[in-house]
């Protein structure tokens, strides 16, 4: 009998402490938790202006995707004030050089020209493949073709090609990677009947002239 | 550290340069070299590190009495990852992008040994104000060996400080400044210096 309090005792800075880190932490959590999601999904929306021209963040949606789809992991359905579909805003993931990218890649209602290319995520070295958020290689892939697949040059000769970063191929590349695979399989849904009906009955009032 | 109560000015002191975390004891090498490739990460990294530094001191010196040898390593991790976790909370919440550039080194926090070893050292057996003063001075310390390194490797690797460009557009960019051996090398560099500097000292 003497034991089991003796242990008790002598563990009283333990269990204080958990107490301790459970109020804290659960604290924390109620009052920073609304925040930090809003921070994660202000991430997207705020970028979709700039992803679809005319394209507001209050009046775009996600789309909530039939499983299997892909590397393609979200689809919002990018909309203007008047809720006038204006594009799509796909997300998109490849392997960089030293972990995932994740990037946003905005297109037309009918998925034919790219309109805009954010990177939400990455981690490539600092001053080299970690370039690739710059807007200067970004700004590239506007306007390209969103049918036929991006090609990554060192050297960048004919329009339509796109100039890779400077000593950081393989990030240059995973992007038009992502980028390409991420249309195709958009593309693919648009096509398939059952899931393009099921992406435009969940826009508020949407003709099907895609 | 004896067990009487040294003087404040000492403790304080003790940590910037005495017994400089970095350049005297060589603890917490990860983030010095992880993160230091510019200095507005740097000096996050050193912010939160502090935060968890002083907190924990005072968490452990408070309860410093029922303190167990068996136990302590238990209570020293459980408070500091404790802190650690409102600290990358807090990040997320009102710096979010630096939180996204930081990654998982904030988290990695728990495990810089400069931490537990002062609560080790000095919090479990002085007083709050004692283990106050060691973190604050500690956590000064941290930042200047943090500072000194980031501002080397940034202004070299990018001719830029705090993302300011300062060097000419003719610079050209060391970039392995800002990559991994960057930061070994600069270690180096400036640790040789401080103990240079040191023998000087204790020869004149």
């Amino acid at each position: 009998m003497h034991n089991s309090l003796h242990y008790v005792s002598e563990a009283r800075a333990v269990i204080f402490l958990a107490i301790f880190a459970g109020v804290a932490l659960s604290m924390v959590e109620a009052t920073l938790g609304p925040r930090i999601a809003e921070n994660v999904r202000r991430q997207t929306y705020d970028r979709i202006p700039e992803l679809v021209p005319g394209a507001s963040s209050t009046s775009t949606q996600e789309i909530s995707l039939q499983p299997d789809v892909g590397s393609v992991n979200a689809i919002y359905a990018a909309c203007d004030e008047s809720g006038t579909l204006t594009g799509w805003v796909l997300r998109g993931q490849e392997q960089g050089y030293s972990g995932p990218i994740v990037l946003l890649v905005g297109v037309d209602p009918q998925a034919s020209r790219i309109t805009g290319l954010f990177v939400l995520q990455q981690t490539e070295t600092p001053g080299l493949g970690a370039l690739i958020t710059r807007d200067s290689f970004l700004e590239q892939f506007s306007g390209l073709p969103a049918n036929t697949p991006i090609q990554m040059m060192k050297h960048a000769t004919q329009p339509g090609q796109v100039q890779a970063v400077s000593g950081a191929t393989i990030s240059s590349v995973a992007v038009a990677d992502a980028v390409n695979r991420t249309l195709s399989e958009f593309r693919n849904l648009l096509e398939k009947t059952d899931s393009r009906d099921h992406m435009f009955e969940q826009l508020p009032s949407q003709g099907e002239d895609v | 550290m004896t067990d009487e109560t040294p003087r404040a000015g000492t403790v304080f002191w003790n940590g910037i340069l005495p017994e400089n975390p970095v350049y005297r004891s060589l603890l917490g090498m990860c983030p010095t070299l992880a993160v230091t490739n510019n200095l507005n990460s740097a000096m996050t990294m050193a912010a939160a590190t502090t935060f968890v530094l002083v907190a924990s001191n005072l968490m452990i010196s408070l309860i410093r009495s029922w303190l167990r040898p068996h136990l302590r390593i238990l209570v020293f991790t459980l408070t500091i990852a404790t802190f650690v976790t409102i600290v990358d909370k807090l990040l997320a919440a009102y710096m979010f992008s630096m939180s996204q550039q930081l990654g998982p080194y904030i988290p990695l926090i728990i495990v810089n040994c400069l931490i537990v070893s002062r609560c080790e050292a000095c919090a479990s057996r002085q007083p709050v104000s004692t283990a106050l003063l060691d973190g604050l001075g500690m956590g000064a310390g941290f930042a200047l060996a943090l500072a000194s390194i980031a501002t080397i490797r940034e202004l070299l690797g990018n001719g830029t400080l705090f993302g300011l460009t300062v060097l000419p557009e003719s610079w050209p960019g060391w970039g392995i400044m800002v990559l991994p051996p960057g930061a070994f090398l600069t270690l180096g560099a400036l640790l040789g210096l401080t103990n240079w500097i040191r023998e000087r000292r204790t020869a004149s």
